[in-house]
């Protein structure tokens, strides 16, 4: 489970390839060689960590203050899981202390 | 010259020599050896129409259909399918010569084509855009291919869209359309006028056969269309023709599964994906019986299609 | 050995030796080029010269094609090569293991020319010998398990080798080897795997560690010329004619290199590397390397035997006769290599278990036609 010091973000040198249609994402990692389809809350949490370093409880406050209130019940989980997996499919990675 | 400017037994001698090199879409193929079973007049006469290559054109596949040696030479005769010097198939039945060298051609281009974007589709074309019925093996895109090639539009290929990674455009593949089971006599009564080659039984698909492609689609090989629709075509008995779009990411992914070399080309067969999607209306379609099909897909050929 | 009529019947030496011969071919000897490029996975590193070359368009359309699409394929399994090399930094993060990347996976790692249209995404690191054990857990609880090889299979890895039985990722496919250095430690030569690691060059602030270029072709040398089989490892000396090319323009890479290989008591294998790639290939080695490079020389019968032998194994046979030829060739040499590798009582039990197997499966993957 993510230790809440980690700070994570997507590597500057990885380049994403976006296309967007709707609510729906697909993401090409070019160094992977990987094509991942990606729904509204998992395409923003990968925005977030282009834009920068972040730990855990820093990412779970940014998507806490866009989610419409009542709707955050299983935050926590979710992001966990999410961070999860994206750390799995290397969109981001820990940085190197 | 095209193939059957030879006369058979030419035809024969260069087999069993130097090979007989044609042009097949857009390669140059060498066949050599081949004299099992009904493999050469099969061959002889579902390929007549295709160019010969001339003596300075070198062929960059170099196919030989061989006995191979060992103890089974004399009685049980197997062939086997060689590129160069490798054998990428277990020996067939002799008898089955003309079917596994269709398979080891399809096997050449999934292997070793990087040159365009490839899709496992079948591609056919009216008023100069191009339809792509994109299946995995088994769904019916060979029947439908050759049922819609004799209800106006050219066949530009039953198995491969050949797609230029610069703008879009697909290359025509003209080949024998390869039907299996009951598809063949489905076929030869829909279209009469189809010429059909010999049936082959036990395979481990089923019985095979191997439709002539119309000779207007190969003389036309060189000309290249637009993609304008993407159609994911699924048989279901009993099923009444449905054109359904599908959402644009859904047509991505299933395009890029679809696809024999999209993770090798890259960023690329991103951009190709991405293209394709953007120049076509992405179906679902629904069918059990041909002539809805030809109806639902005309209908999109004149501007029609069948929601929003 | 008659280097000018193997030369003259053979596109591909040719073109290895000077892409510029491409421009003499004509239509049936490009279609051999073809086939023996393809036969000895060559063919990427073949459009990489004449691209270099600026001879591209000099070529013929249908062998363009080919030649083309099979080095677009090599670079997707560089480009999957340094994916590994990252998920590998990422199974590490944070568990203070270092390891020196080895072979392909270094060369694309570090850039080098010598990592164009190589068609292989297996990778191969080194990691110090104390460190391996908790280094092969570390990875298998990353997605790597082992490959599936029998318990026979398994027991020689790690009795008899220096490696422990490939990894293969779960998800990725990708395989995976854990060395302790660049020798089996059976082998009658020795190379001290902690001088390896000293002298290793980092390459990056991730820290990824390849082997200095004296080391990293001395370690090629090693593995052509003491290592499994010999038999139609052409591209293995074209790799070695390669980094020698490479490192060559880099100052003081010559007058290091045999003293390095003496070192490391390499100077055997180096011997071979710098006189059959020269003979072979035309690398242009300077005469004061080839003149210090003869303490590696064996006695005349064993030079003789090589003279004889290394050119038909290595060189992918025209004819059906020449292939016998070319196998019995390999046999020789491939016995030699095990002989360099185990205990003389062990080798003929393992040999024929492993030649057995081989008459009833292909190398190139053997599959039903049908898909």
């Amino acid at each position: 489970m993510p230790d809440n010091k980690i700070l994570w973000r997507v590597s500057p040198s990885t380049k994403l390839m976006w296309r967007r249609w709707g609510d729906e994402f697909i993401v090409y990692n070019v160094a992977s060689g990987q094509t991942h389809y990606l729904n509204a809350l998992a395409a923003q949490v990968l925005q977030y960590f282009q834009g920068q370093a972040a730990t855990f409880d820093e990412l779970v406050q940014d998507v806490r203050d866009s989610v419409p209130e009542g709707e955050d019940a299983c935050i926590l989980e979710r992001v966990r899981e999410l961070l999860k997996g994206l750390d799995y499919l290397g969109l981001i990675a820990p940085v190197n202390p | 010259m095209i193939l059957g400017d030879l006369t058979f037994e030419e035809f024969w001698l260069r087999l069993s020599g130097p090979g007989v090199g044609l042009r097949i879409g857009p390669f140059n193929v060498r066949v050599q050896d081949g004299q099992q079973g009904l493999f050469a007049p099969t061959f002889h006469f579902l390929y007549s129409d295709f160019p010969l290559l001339s003596d300075d054109e070198p062929a960059e596949f170099r196919i030989r259909m061989r006995d191979p040696t060992g103890v089974r030479r004399w009685w049980r005769r197997q062939v086997q399918f060689r590129l160069d010097d490798t054998d990428p198939f277990y020996p067939f039945p002799a008898s089955l010569a003309y079917p596994l060298f269709e398979w080891g051609i399809n096997w050449c281009i999934y292997e070793h084509v990087h040159e365009f974007f490839v899709i496992h589709s079948a591609v056919i074309e009216k008023g100069g855009r191009a339809l792509l019925l994109s299946a995995p093996p088994g769904s019916g895109k060979s029947t439908l291919c050759a049922a819609l090639i004799h209800r106006g539009w050219r066949l530009l290929s039953d198995e491969f869209a050949l797609i230029d990674k610069a703008d879009g455009r697909i290359f025509p593949l003209p080949r024998p359309v390869g039907l299996k089971e009951k598809s063949i006599s489905l076929i030869q009564s829909f279209a009469p006028e189809s010429r059909m080659g010999p049936t082959f039984a036990d395979t481990n698909k089923g019985a095979v056969a191997h439709m002539r492609a119309p000779g207007d689609a190969v003389a036309r090989a060189g000309e290249s269309a637009l993609p304008a629709w993407l159609v994911f075509p699924t048989y279901g008995a009993g099923a009444a023709t449905a054109l359904s779009p599908v959402t644009k990411a859904l047509a991505f992914i299933a395009a890029s599964d679809n696809s024999f070399n999209y993770k090798i080309l890259g960023e690329t067969g991103f951009e190709c994906v991405s293209r394709l999607i953007d120049q076509c209306e992405c179906f679902d379609l629904r069918f059990s019986d041909l002539n809805g099909v030809v109806d639902a897909l005309d209908g999109l050929g004149a501007g029609r299609s069948s929601v929003q | 050995m008659n280097l000018i009529r193997i030369v003259a019947r053979n596109p591909l030496i040719q073109i290895l030796r000077s892409p510029a011969a491409a421009l003499r071919l004509n239509a049936r000897q490009w279609e051999d080029l073809l086939w023996l490029a393809r036969g000895t996975r060559l063919s990427g590193r073949v459009w990489y010269l004449l691209e270099q070359a600026g001879l591209a368009d000099r070529v013929p359309g249908p062998v363009r094609r080919r030649l083309s699409s099979a080095f677009l394929a090599a670079e997707y399994h560089r480009r999957q090569l340094l994916w590994e090399v990252d998920r590998i930094h990422r199974a590490f993060h944070g568990s203070g293991h270092s390891f020196v990347v080895l072979k392909g996976g270094a060369y694309a790692a570090a850039g080098l020319r010598t990592a164009m249209g190589r068609p292989t995404a297996d990778v191969d690191i080194m990691v110090p010998s104390e460190a391996i054990a908790e280094a092969e857990r570390t990875l298998l609880g990353h997605g790597w398990e082992p490959v599936v090889a029998d318990a026979y299979d398994q027991e020689y890895y790690r009795r008899w080798m220096h490696e422990l039985p490939p990894l293969r990722h779960r998800v990725r496919e990708t395989e995976l080897d854990l060395h302790r250095g660049i020798l089996p430690l059976t082998s009658r030569l020795r190379a001290d795997a902690e001088s390896l690691h000293r002298m290793s060059i980092v390459l990056d602030d991730r820290g990824t560690r390849v082997l200095s270029p004296p080391d990293m072709l001395l370690h090629c040398a090693v593995h052509l010329f003491h290592d499994g089989e010999i038999r139609g490892a052409l591209r293995d000396l074209v790799d070695l004619d390669a980094l020698f090319r490479e490192f060559g323009e880099r100052p003081g890479f010559w007058t290091a290199l045999v003293p390095r290989g003496i070192e490391l008591g390499l100077q055997r294998p180096l011997f071979y590397a710098l006189r059959y790639t020269a003979y072979l290939l035309g690398t242009p080695v300077p005469q004061d390397t080839l003149d210090a490079a003869d303490i590696g020389r064996p006695s005349a019968g064993i030079l003789a035997f090589m003279d004889w032998a290394v050119p038909k194994a290595l060189l992918p046979p025209l004819s059906p006769g020449e292939m016998l030829l070319s196998s019995g060739a390999g046999f020789c040499l491939y016995i030699r290599s095990h002989w360099l590798r185990m205990p003389l009582v062990s080798l003929s039990k393992h040999l024929a278990r492993k030649f057995v197997r081989r008459l009833w499966s292909s190398e190139t993957g053997i599959r039903d036609a049908t898909r």
